[in-house]
């Protein structure tokens, strides 16, 4: 039997203040208050949304906007070029071969509230074929080898597609897509987006009053729409830049206050301006007139967000309020007194329904098609399940997502993101697509070598901590996931900041315990953590040296013997540093072919590595999802494995016992067992990684890591989301059952934050428990609060850092949306 | 014989074409009020049962306006044609079957056909299935059936529903909809423009996760919107597209994608839900262009929601949970029923209350009779009025000779919220025997078993016997202990206040002569004594009708004191269970007794002999005795008495029988048998209760009220046989509508206001005083000068000025 050990850590994830949707529609990038961007996509394959990068950006520019930019006629990448404009007034590209920011306009002097990019000309084409496949929206032009043959030929079928867009584009005689930035001082600026790192200058258009704080392209490209603080939209001719028109904005027919902002503007394709603003008024206007045609009042706040659905006949409004408000263009057919002749239809935009999930001001909506791969999963069995009260939350999310569908996501200052129905708003309940926002990367030490009591590293954004589990005087509890669990008390060891408060991209803890390192966006650094013989309570930590050439890592590891340090350089070679003799040992390029190792590195960064226990492999694994192995002892690269099944690597490790198996788990949520000596999958793996049961298909939520048994002689793992853990045995074959146990743990796991059914879903988990005795593979277990980290601590105990969501809100800057509760 | 006390809001009412009358169903009969003054103007009588429905034909052109025809269908099986003006009935039909609701949808549309004729006429009925065998307890009762109203006779075969009850059928404005709501569906058909008696119909159905509890239908487009047990209004649009519409390539958009909100394959474009009521929704009504959606329920509040942007406006403050909102010819006036028994009418656009018609209040459910509490009414021997406690801490009186609303007065503050937690019950209340003064016991409930407070309040009644008006407020006047009983002495200023404690006090009301105007507060009651015996809880008290005796009920015996000087005179008897009614007949020197609980008793004291006469087992629910002549009436529950009877046992209403006694004779005078008696109220009232208007010589008759459980009264005269003799005064002189007619201006904007003139013309005051500073922000604040000025006038007040004769 496991005994639980939890713990709680500091955790303070940051707001989300800017989301965009790619090119083709099949990525959203999120733009945290703290700097970073994430790139979130539905994984061939699946259809939970998975974190495929964080690029940790400057801390101290806040993003206002992000918009994907077709690329220009280089055009390698389906996705588009990511850029962000910044408050201070810069705009910054996101690299995503270098996984980091790039700043390819300095600062114009004045805050740039809103960037939007021109819209192409060929989206029709654009959205014909993006349901096809981009593997793994992959930006690397050169993914033909893992690539069947049906792939290549869509992508050849691609390739003409956009050729001919090409030409149409050139037909249209401009070269470059241009960028509109609504500036702080009154002007709207257009910048051309070339094939050069900077931006180039294009027009201003003339200045007016007030602050503009929202700019739209017209569908065509040929108008630019403008919304600014003091309650006007306008409507300017690009190519003579002069004002076509103005809306007063009013409430109701108030005239417009001297205050009234304009927050959000879109412009719909049948030729209707959508504008909300802080009155809490969502307004449609006629674009060609500039007259009203619809205004509605439902949100209790600023309407920060509007976005509309593919097709255009829905809209989408999301305020500070927390709401996400669905409008919809209804052609009601009036009938005359007698029934007989129906007058032309009226088209109406009519308020539908609202869902609110969030706990915060909701900032930004974004209309995505993530799912670019028809999801094989077995035809839908027929299982009548019996009427709940509860309906677990995940599984509806299951029914509608699939090819095709367009998704609408939510985020605001409550840091999560939300995954709704376009189509069927109303039906299902959002999909939290990351309950545990901005993770902090974290590693166990079990046994280390001073003592023998367990450290714990924890990568804060500015520092590390490093605590000492204590056990001893702690109570274990079974394999509770209630708060009853034993809580293991943590000691802060020791807590080393950045260098000049730069953020930590990547760090690690050597298996002794003694050293450890981190890296920044300047050059990584390692410690030795030392337990002073005088006094028994204090530690030291001393700075040792590493080699001056190497760069700055976007992934670091410790070899097992803690003898040598290897660091996923941004340049994206792999370095060996003696830590003994702080030198530089080897150089690994990864290749996909075991081609001559000269060539310039060309595969993506390596974002994840393990080493295995006997110290004889490495593997490195890209951020879309292929592996290298490399052997350790002959310094050469043994293996290349490219993506499993299309999909990504959400974690991995070496097996304790078997050093030559690398067990990983995808984005797809499958479990591979890779024999990294035999260059095969492991005996396991073939019997049973595709025959995997339905209700391990459907974990909850993304998987977030590997704990191993630190035993010789058992082969089982813990695989874990930040809602449920699963443990796998591969010694017993898995078996296809029912389901009932997934409905069970969804349920669990689809609580909600404010939750008075407390008492009642504790009776549940108790129930799972006894359940669990059974022993059984693929056994669920689920969680209360949102969890972070979970691993061994020994042979049958583990250790579960969580913390409840409540608390976590607590910590927020914003304050919570206010609900007057009826009655109070 | 009067009856009276009728409800007003057991079916929506209708407006006459010219908008100057309302027509009310109102039990039995219709009652016509007249909207411009809210009095009763007429009545249709001659159904059987509870009217259900009433129809006013419309006029189709401006000249029909004046008449007066309408049909109304009833409970007792027939549906009648009538010309309400005259009041006249013009036809009867037959359907046999309780009607619960009916709906004419081609009442608007009276076209001719080319043969010259009229088509015929076409009702929907909503019936009650009579045949319905008992075994089958999941057979449908409710059925919708299809009435020829030219040719008196139902149309065979055409049933359009089977429920599982009846209810209410909705039409829609233009009438080529009906609808109705059964559970968690709505089913809406569709009403061919030329009705005949063979007619397909075709049919939807929306479905919904609540119960719904209101539909309503948009006048002009395809809008259906429904109300639900837990508040929502759902909005359905696009509704019947599919169905009803004749093309073929109708039905294509079949995309079930394209249809937010809707379920399952409900034939509508979207559903949208509003929710602003925190509790069930009883109205929904769309304004007559179709702009604005009015909606009602427990709160008592009025929304308005403008259709289109979903903003809304409110008429807060009706006070009691609202049932019907009906519209009449005339758009700027409609009317709200309300469940305190009361017809309000609004001026429309800006939803002001004109006028309001009131029936006497109806039993709340949350008027639990606490034990050993009194039941509700009270009726007042001389003015001929009953005093009715409410669900919103009012006491409402009532006319029982007018049949209607005299005034109301508040007792203690309330939230204006209707459906929020009783915390303060109004328990007891009493008058004294010249109606001049009303004394009031109420609770506060406690909360969590702590706060629980009685106060005793005693109410001056003004000068024109219109108003009361407090006079003296005794909180805890027995300490924790609840008050059982109030009396008054008949003579003098004094009242005698039980308490279940144990004691009892007499208060007398004192007259300081105002010597200074400090003392004016003295004028008030105070406690002149205090009793009790062997600390028994005191259940009943009562004074003799001289004064001179008063009988407090120390639990199973009578005690007798003398209230001038407290002295305990003697004891009476013993009963089997505590007392609850104590009273003596008349002039004579008998009390009778009333005991309940599982020995009920009533019982005949003798004060002279200072014995029981005699007893019977009698379950008193109220005990009347005559002011005059030894004479008194028991209104007793049968509950016991019949319990050998196996079917009757199970009536709900509570079957009762009112006897009336003489004294000397424990053989009853007389005998009536009457239905809801739980909680009713007997008394003996004045037939004239003016005395002082009719100088009669001879000596004012008397005749027994009685007051139901759902507080419908009827007086009578209780002597029976001689009918004839004593006639009570029908006074029920319908008020005639002799208003002024309104035109123009004055019909939309009502009469302008006389300007005074001389107000706007005075100017700022101008401060020429010394002390300006004092007096320049005086006054409300819209009509200071601005900022500027005020603050240079100010900061020159504060200068001193040199006089002007230094030169």
């Amino acid at each position: 039997m496991l005994k639980v050990y939890r713990s709680s850590v500091e955790w303070n994830p940051s707001a989300v203040v800017a989301l965009a949707t790619s090119v083709d529609g099949s990525q959203v990038a999120a733009a945290r208050a703290n700097g970073t961007v994430e790139i979130w996509l539905v994984s061939p394959g699946s259809v939970g949304w998975h974190c495929q990068l964080i690029i940790h950006g400057d801390p101290n520019s806040r993003v206002s906007s992000l918009v994907w930019c077709r690329s220009g006629p280089r055009g390698e990448s389906p996705l588009g070029r990511l850029f962000s404009s910044s408050i201070d007034g810069s705009v910054s590209e996101w690299d995503f071969s270098n996984l980091r920011q790039k700043t390819v306009l300095d600062s114009i002097g004045v805050s740039i509230w809103q960037i939007a990019a021109e819209p192409c000309k060929d989206v029709q084409l654009n959205a014909k074929h993006e349901t096809k496949s981009y593997e793994n929206g992959h930006a690397s032009p050169s993914s033909s080898s893992g690539v069947d043959e049906v792939e290549n030929s869509d992508s050849d079928d691609d390739n003409t597609n956009s050729k001919y867009a090409v030409e149409l584009y050139e037909d249209n005689d401009t070269e470059t897509t241009q960028l509109a930035m609504a500036c702080d001082d009154g002007c709207v600026r257009i910048f051309c987006i070339s094939d050069g790192e900077k931006l180039t200058y294009k027009r201003t258009l003339p200045r007016v009053s007030g602050r503009t704080l929202s700019v739209t392209w017209s569908a065509d490209g040929t108008r630019i729409y403008s919304g600014s603080s003091d309650g006007f939209i306008r409507c300017w001719d690009v190519k003579l830049a002069y004002e076509i028109y103005r809306i007063t904005v009013g409430v109701g027919g108030l005239g417009s206050g001297s205050d009234l902002c304009i927050w959000s503007l879109i412009a719909l394709r049948c030729g209707t301006i959508v504008s909300g603003d802080s009155s809490g008024t969502v307004q449609f206007w006629d674009s060609q007139f500039g007259t009203l045609l619809e205004a509605h009042s439902y949100h209790k706040g600023d309407v920060n967000a509007l976005a509309a659905s593919p097709s255009h006949n829905r809209v989408f409004s999301g305020g500070s309020d927390g709401q996400v408000i669905l409008y919809k263009l209804s052609n009601d057919a009036v009938a005359s007194a007698d029934g007989n002749i129906i007058r032309e239809a009226i088209k109406k935009w009519i308020y539908v329904g609202y869902v609110r999930v969030h706990t915060h001001d909701v900032r930004v909506l974004t209309v995505a098609l993530p799912i670019g791969h028809e999801v094989d999963m077995p035809p839908e069995e027929k299982v009548k399940r019996p009427r709940r009260r509860v309906k677990p939350l995940d599984f509806s999310y299951h029914k509608w997502v699939h090819l095709g569908v367009p998704v609408l996501m939510s985020a605001g200052d409550d840091t999560k993101l939300f995954a709704y129905s376009v189509k069927e708003f109303t039906k299902f309940s959002p999909y939290d697509i990351c309950p545990a926002p901005q993770r902090m990367p974290m590693q166990l030490v079990q046994k280390t070598v001073s003592n023998q009591t367990p450290l714990l590293l924890v990568q804060a954004s500015h520092w590390l901590d490093i605590y000492c589990v204590r056990l001893k005087h702690s109570t274990a509890s079974d394999i509770t996931p209630g708060p009853s669990g034993g809580a293991a008390p943590t000691d802060l060891v020791a807590r080393v900041k950045s260098k000049a408060g730069r953020r930590i991209i990547c760090s690690t803890i050597s298996s002794s315990g003694t050293l450890f390192a981190y890296s920044d966006h300047v050059r990584p650094s390692l410690f030795e953590l030392k337990r002073s013989k005088s006094d028994r309570g204090s530690w030291t930590v001393n700075k040792r040296q590493l080699p001056r050439e190497l760069p700055f890592a976007h992934c670091m590891a410790f070899s097992s013997d803690s003898t040598r340090l290897l660091l996923a350089g941004h340049d994206r070679k792999i370095y060996v540093v003696d830590v003994g003799s702080a030198a530089l040992v080897h150089i690994y390029t990864p290749r996909r072919k075991d081609e001559a190792e000269e060539l310039p590195p060309s595969e993506p960064p390596i974002t994840k590595m393990f080493t295995s226990t006997d110290g004889k492999w490495l593997a490195s694994i890209n951020y879309c999802g292929d592996v290298y192995i490399f052997n350790l002892e002959t310094s050469r690269q043994h293996w290349f494995i490219s993506r499993l099944d299309g999909a990504f690597v959400a974690a991995g490790g070496f097996a304790p016992q078997n050093s030559n198996i690398l067990v990983v788990s995808t984005s797809s949520n499958q479990v591979y067992a890779l024999d990294v000596e035999a260059k095969q999958l492991d005996d396991w793996s073939r019997r049973h990684t595709f025959s995997l049961p339905r209700r391990y298909q459907e974990f909850p939520g993304e998987v977030i890591g590997l704990s191993f048994q630190p035993s010789s002689s058992l082969s089982s793992v813990i695989v874990y989301s930040p809602r449920v853990m699963c443990l796998i045995d591969f010694g017993t074959p898995c078996e296809r059952d029912d389901d009932s146990y997934l409905a069970a743990g969804q349920e669990l796991a689809s609580r909600k934050l404010p939750s008075n059914g407390v008492l009642k879903r504790k009776l549940k988990v108790y129930e799972l428990e006894t359940k669990h005795g059974g022993k059984k593979n693929f056994e669920f277990c689920a969680f209360r609060d949102p969890v972070l980290f979970v691993e061994h601590l020994s042979e049958n105990s583990l250790l579960v850092i969580d913390k409840p969501w409540t608390q976590v809100v607590e910590s927020f800057d914003a304050q919570p949306v206010h609900r007057h509760i009826f009655g109070t | 014989m009067i009856t009276g006390g009728r409800s007003f809001v057991s079916s929506p009412p209708a407006f006459s074409n010219d908008a100057k009358r309302l027509l009310v169903c109102t039990g039995n009969t219709v009652s016509v009020f007249s909207t411009s003054t809210g009095l009763q103007t007429g009545e249709l009588e001659g159904h059987g049962a509870q009217v259900t429905s009433v129809i006013v034909v419309p006029a189709s052109t401006p000249a029909s306006k004046v008449l007066c025809y309408c049909w109304t269908a009833s409970l007792d099986g027939t549906i009648k044609y009538w010309d309400f003006a005259a009041p006249e009935l013009m036809r009867t039909i037959h359907i046999r079957f309780p009607i619960h609701s009916m709906v004419i949808p081609s009442i608007s549309s009276e076209r001719v056909e080319s043969n010259g004729k009229y088509p015929d006429l076409f009702a929907y009925v909503y019936i009650e299935g009579g045949k319905q065998k008992e075994e089958q307890p999941h057979s449908s009762v409710g059925q919708i059936w299809k009435c020829n109203l030219t040719k008196s006779r139902l149309v065979g075969g055409v049933t359009l529903a089977k429920t599982e009850r009846p209810g209410s059928i909705t039409i829609s404005p233009s009438g080529k909809y009906i609808g109705i709501y059964e559970k968690r569906k709505l089913l809406i058909w569709e009403i061919p423009g030329k009705d005949s008696e063979h007619h397909g119909y075709k049919k939807i159905r929306l479905h919904h996760t609540k119960p719904f509890t209101v539909m309503a239908f948009h006048p002009t487009e395809k809008v259906v919107a429904a109300g639900d047990v837990t508040g929502r209004i759902l909005i359905w649009r696009g509704v019947g597209r599919r169905t009803f519409s004749n093309e073929i390539n109708g039905g294509v958009n079949m995309d079930a994608e394209d249809r937010p909100g809707v379920r399952d394959n409900d034939d509508a474009d979207s559903c949208s839900t509003w929710h602003w009521h925190s509790a069930q929704v009883n109205v929904l009504f769309f304004s007559s262009d179709g702009s604005y959606l009015y909606s009602g329920g427990r709160e008592g509040v009025l929304v308005v929601w403008q259709l289109d942007s979903g903003k809304k406006k409110f008429l807060p403050r009706i006070g009691a949970p609202l049932l019907y909102f009906v519209c009449s010819p005339d758009p700027s006036l409609s009317s709200i029923s309300s469940a305190d028994n009361r017809i309000q009418l609004l001026r429309m656009p800006s939803m002001e209350i004109l006028k309001s018609i009131s029936g006497i209040k109806l039993p709340s459910s949350h008027m639990e009779i606490y034990e050993g509490f009194g039941s509700g009414v009270v009726l007042n021997h001389t003015t001929g009025l009953i005093a009715v406690p409410t669900e919103n801490y009012r006491v409402q009186f009532y006319s029982l000779f007018d049949d209607r609303e005299i005034s109301e007065v508040q007792i203690c503050e309330r939230n204006h919220q209707p459906g929020d937690e009783i915390t303060v019950k109004v328990n007891l209340v009493a008058f004294s025997s010249d109606g001049s003064t009303m004394s009031t016991v109420e609770t506060r409930l406690p909360e969590e078993g702590i706060g629980s407070l009685f106060s005793l309040k005693f109410w001056a009644c003004g000068l024109q016997s219109k108003h009361f008006s407090l006079s003296t407020v005794i909180y805890e006047p027995h300490r924790e202990s609840g008050i059982s009983c109030i009396a008054f002495r008949p003579t003098g200023h004094m009242a005698v206040s039980s308490s279940y404690g144990g004691d009892f006090k007499v208060w007398i009301h004192r007259h300081e002569i105002p010597t200074k105007d400090l003392t004016l507060q003295n004028n008030g009651w105070t406690c002149h004594a205090v009793g009790s015996y062997k600390k028994k809880p005191m259940t009943a008290a009562a004074f003799s009708s001289d004064g001179s005796v008063l009988a407090v009920a120390a639990e199973k015996v009578i005690t007798l004191w003398d209230p001038d000087r407290n002295i305990l005179l003697t004891v009476v008897g013993d009963s089997l269970e505590p007392i609850t009614t104590l009273s003596f007949v008349g002039k004579t020197e008998y009390i009778v007794s009333a005991s309940r609980g599982s020995n009920p008793q009533l019982t005949m004291w003798s004060m002279s002999k200072l014995c029981k006469i005699w007893s019977y087992r009698l379950d008193a629910e109220a005990v009347a005795c005559s002011m005059d002549n030894s004479t008194f009436a028991v209104l007793a529950l049968s509950r016991l008495s019949k319990s050998m009877e196996p079917a009757e046992t199970t009536l709900q209403d509570a079957e009762g029988v009112i006897l009336l006694f003489n004294v000397e004779n424990p053989v009853p005078l007389s005998t009536w048998i009457v239905s809801k008696a739980q909680g009713g109220g007997l008394s003996f009232v004045r037939s004239n209760p003016r005395l002082e208007d009719e100088v009669e010589p001879k000596t004012p008759d008397e005749v027994l009220a009685y007051v139901n459980g759902a507080h419908e009264y009827v007086l009578f005269n209780p002597y029976g046989g001689q009918a004839g003799k004593v006639s009570i005064p029908h006074r029920r002189n319908f008020s005639v509508s002799d208003e002024t007619e309104r035109f123009g201006y004055t019909s939309i904007y009502g009469e302008l206001p006389e300007f005074n003139l001389k107000i706007d013309q005075t100017p700022f005051p101008s401060m020429p005083s010394e002390e300006t500073w004092k007096s320049i922000f005086s006054g409300p604040s819209h009509s200071l000068p601005p900022l500027p000025k005020l603050c240079s006038d100010f900061l020159e007040s504060l200068l001193e000025r040199r006089s002007a004769a230094v030169e």
